[in-house]
């Protein structure tokens, strides 16, 4: 009881004092203070915050990142810690693509998902659907430009096919005719795809250690011959195409579903 | 290690229990309502603590088998200690659940399990209404009601005997109505405030109205409310039925149901109707009573705004709330523990987790729940404490910091943060290295200094990227670029075919003119009349053709001089073809004596001013 009497000695009271208001800057800074100190979680808030403020900064994403990885590797680990990283680090590679830093550590934690995954089950691979593999072969911008060299090529044919009078030149008007035909509908085309899937889908990270696809009336979607393609892992990227309530509706390789909007980090684009 | 933690919780509960050093007569009471249920339905367990004096309890417990699932529970203190679990079952079957046991003062102390019988869904035909989520008492609804289905006794105050009329009090504000919705009875819900921020109280209060005397609560149908943390507020509710007189009619009102609401998430949320079952003479003998149900309503519920918001706040903080905390010991060896008792009070729906003070070395474990918390005059308020343990495995003198808890205060429209400084601890000895090993033997990278953020934030990227395809102005240039140059090139090719095609034309009348005025030079050398007319007048008019572009055959010969003035021929050139004709008429009709070599000079010299008319191209009559 002595014991006890003397350890109740301390006792502190706090009252309840105003917030203040930071720039993202002091926001950012003092949730790298937080981080260096060990705080994680302290600076897991900050960095969240800042982002529901609408601050997109691929510094910011990677920050964020380094928290959750922080997290991650200590004892206070938390389900989908690597996930969260790793929807921050495709943030900041969407953002700014030549990221090496965030290349390089998105690599890392994919495996170590991956790695951590196989321990319990066998991994999943699936391939993104055809149609987005080739659109995202190149930046939509590329697409766009390399179309539009094609149409002047095109162009230019056939104006040196009309106007020269000797046979190699309008030999020559004829091929860029038709190679900047068949160029100018591919780029065209690509460009176009790449619109129409930035437009009507939005990426988004799988921040939960499995997400299962279920149909539009919630009921799990049955599994596939083959591999498992109902079940989406943790750190894996998805495409939102359309939000309903609580619920979004993703792409997932080739197969579509519903996931709870919980179990995804939607990433901020440009 | 272990020894410390030990003596660190011993401590923390010796703090809760340091007043109940002598032993207290307990007596404990389990209840479960309803006893049969249906699959899903919820249920509630309540274990009823009465000692000789005030009883501090804690860490309650509930053995529950496989297939009932605890969903809530609820301490209420006051003279007596309630605890409610709530409670459902997904099989069918009949559960021993329990003991529920409490840590008294005298130790942790059980009753006896209670058992609960489960059945399919839909097979019970007198279902009680369910209990809908509430975690406080479900049970106290129908107080102040007469009991359904008893006759009214004579004399016995709440079971439909007329009351005398004397003077009416005056009738609450929130009582009032403007006008009945119905002439028996009806009943009104309502919920103030109607616009809040998500975990803002919202209160719901229903009132029910008779109009044929005094009533009683046959049945009671909780609203639905899913979206909703709610609190029963109704414990010190005025339950009296008030009398008042409305459109020459005598009412009765009673406030039957008051419940706190904490919404869950934003938007437009709804709480659904509730219904009550009036009985007593005048409205049904029926075991349901007479049934009326309130209008749902909806609350439109925002979040708190974003700006000025405090790191590390959670949706649904919302309240005034302050902490303070307790720390013991302030020296420990290295690996050993210290307890913080943090006490979180105020007003609103008091959160379960507060942000504590991070830094290498210190390590908070999960901590330990108690609270008190009930309505105050219809505003929910109390106190929650969280007993932590922390383990320390850095030496020297830590500064621990403090724990925070934002917040949102809804009535000052503001954020705040509630702290509590825990002040320094001293931790004894040298570090080991046993842990450093320990995460060299650890399999998989090291992901904390995986990446290294820049020291200060880099410029935003451009706020959107004008993306090409985006634009119309990009999809008209890709397809006009070769679009233009095919059109400008086959327009050009059809100008030039036009003008040719108009140069043939111009050539074919020409020669068609010439050879008809060869002819009429033939016909006239011949002195043949009617074949010079004929002639002529072909003439005539391939030149009228050819410099107009006239088909003057088309064109009644009286007004053809006026018609070829009008298509800039001049006028006596008109008036001259126009009597060249008509004597061309003449000619061949009346066979006239003319001089047939004049004439068709006549007609020449008319071709040839005609063919002046049409331009330098337009030749052809030449003489």
């Amino acid at each position: 009881m002595k014991a006890l009497a003397i350890a109740v000695g301390a006792v502190l009271i706090g009252l309840a004092g105003p917030a203040g208001a930071e720039t993202p800057e002091q926001s950012y800074a003092a949730a790298r203070a937080a981080l260096e100190k060990g705080a994680d979680n302290e600076a897991i808030d900050r960095m969240e915050l800042l982002a529901d403020q609408g601050v997109n900064n691929p510094d910011a994403s990677l920050l964020r990142a380094a928290a959750y990885l922080a997290r991650a590797d200590g004892a206070g680990a938390q389900p989908g810690d690597l996930g969260r990283a790793a929807a921050a680090l495709s943030e900041a590679l969407w953002l700014r693509p030549d990221d090496a830093q965030a290349e390089h550590g998105l690599e890392i934690v994919q495996a170590e998902i991956a790695r951590r995954k196989t321990k319990q089950q066998e991994g999943v691979v699936v391939r993104p659907r055809l149609s987005r593999a080739i659109a995202s072969l190149l930046p939509e911008q590329v697409w766009a430009t390399l179309a539009l060299l094609a149409s002047l090529a095109v162009a230019i044919g056939i104006v040196v096919r009309r106007v020269a009078t000797k046979p190699l030149p309008r030999l020559t008007g004829m091929v860029a005719i038709s190679v900047g035909s068949a160029l100018c509908a591919a780029f065209g085309a690509g460009a176009y795809a790449a619109e129409q899937f930035r437009v009507t889908s939005q990426p988004a990270v799988v921040v939960v250690a499995e997400a299962r696809l279920t149909n539009e009336l919630g009921r799990p979607l049955p599994s596939k011959r083959g591999a498992d393609t109902t079940s989406v892992p943790e750190g894996a990227t998805v495409y939102v195409r359309e939000r309903r309530d609580e619920r979004c509706l993703v792409e997932w390789g080739s197969t579509d579903g519903w996931l709870r909007l919980s179990e995804v980090r939607l990433l901020a684009t440009r | 290690m272990t020894r410390a933690r030990t003596a660190a919780v011993a401590g923390a509960l010796g703090v809760l229990l340091a007043t109940q050093v002598a032993v207290a007569d307990i007596k404990l009471r389990t209840e479960v309502t309803p006893r049969k249920v249906e699959i899903g339905d919820r249920f509630s367990v309540r274990l009823i603590l009465s000692s000789d004096g005030r009883e501090n309890v804690s860490d309650p417990q509930l053995k529950v088998p496989a297939g009932v699932r605890i969903f809530g529970q609820q301490v209420t203190q006051g003279s007596v200690v309630a605890i409610t679990w709530m409670l459902t079952a997904s099989r069918a079957g009949k559960y021993r659940i329990g003991p529920a046991s409490v840590v008294t003062s005298n130790g942790r102390t059980s009753d006896k399990p209670v058992t609960v019988e489960v059945v399919a869904q839909g097979t019970l035909t007198d279902k009680q209404p369910p209990l809908g989520g509430q975690p406080l008492d479900p049970f106290s609804i129908m107080r102040g009601f007469g009991g359904p289905g008893f006759p009214a006794l004579p004399g016995f105050p709440g079971f439909g005997e007329p009351e005398p009329p004397p003077e009416l009090p005056a009738l609450p504000e929130d009582y009032k109505v403007e006008r009945a919705s119905d002439p028996i009875a009806f009943l009104r819900a309502t919920a103030e405030p109607q616009k809040v921020v998500v975990g803002e109280q919202v209160t719901l209060s229903a009132y029910a109205y008779g109009g044929r005397g005094d009533f009683g609560a046959a049945s009671f149908g909780e609203p639905g409310r899913d979206d909703f943390l709610a609190v029963n507020i109704g414990e010190d509710d005025d339950t009296r039925k008030l009398p008042f007189d409305l459109d020459g009619q005598r009412w009765y009102v009673s406030k039957i149901a008051s419940y706190a609401l904490f919404p869950l998430k934003a938007g437009k949320l709804k709480v659904g109707s509730m219904s009550i079952g009036f009985s007593g003479p005048g409205y049904s003998t029926s075991p349901q009573g007479l049934l009326r149900k309130s209008r749902p309503l909806e609350i439109e519920v925002v979040e708190p705004p974003l700006r000025g918001r405090p790191p590390g706040y959670h949706l649904g903080d919302v309240g005034h709330f302050s902490l303070s905390a307790q720390v013991q010991p302030r020296e420990v060896p290295i690996d050993g523990s210290i307890s913080i008792i943090a006490k979180l009070e105020g007003t609103g729906n008091l959160p379960f987790t507060l942000l504590v003070p991070e830094q290498d070395g210190v390590h908070f474990l999960e901590p330990q729940l108690f609270d008190k918390i009930e309505p105050r005059r219809g505003v929910v308020q109390g106190f929650r404490t969280f007993t932590y343990v922390v383990e320390l495995t850095k030496p020297g003198e830590l500064d621990l910091g403090e724990i925070t808890l934002p917040f949102y205060d809804a009535k000052a429209r503001a954020y705040g943060v509630a702290r509590a400084a825990l002040g320094k601890v001293r931790v004894t000895g040298s570090a080991k290295t046993s842990s450093a090993a320990a995460k060299a033997a650890k399999a998989g990278p090291s992901l904390k200094g995986l990446l290294s953020p820049p020291a200060k934030m880099g410029p935003n990227p451009s706020a959107h990227a004008r993306y090409l395809p985006s634009r119309v102005g990009f999809w008209l240039l890709l397809f006009g670029l070769p679009l233009s140059a095919l059109l400008s090139f086959a327009l050009s090719d059809l100008a030039k075919r036009w003008r040719r095609r108009r140069a043939e034309r111009r050539g074919s009348l020409a020669s068609a003119l010439d050879a008809a005025l060869t002819q009429l030079a033939e016909h006239a050398r011949a002195g043949d009349t009617a074949g010079s007319a004929g002639a002529a007048e072909r003439a005539l008019f391939l030149a009228i053709e050819k410099a107009t572009g006239l088909k003057g055959r088309g064109v009644l010969k009286a007004q053809l001089a006026d018609v070829l003035a009008n298509a800039a021929v001049p006028r006596d050139v008109a008036d001259q073809t126009a009597a060249l004709l008509g004597r061309c008429d003449e000619l061949r009709f009346t066979g006239a004596a003319v001089e047939l070599a004049s004439f068709s000079a006549e007609v020449r010299d008319a071709c040839q001013k005609l063919a002046q008319r049409a331009g330098p191209g337009a030749t052809g009559a030449t003489p």
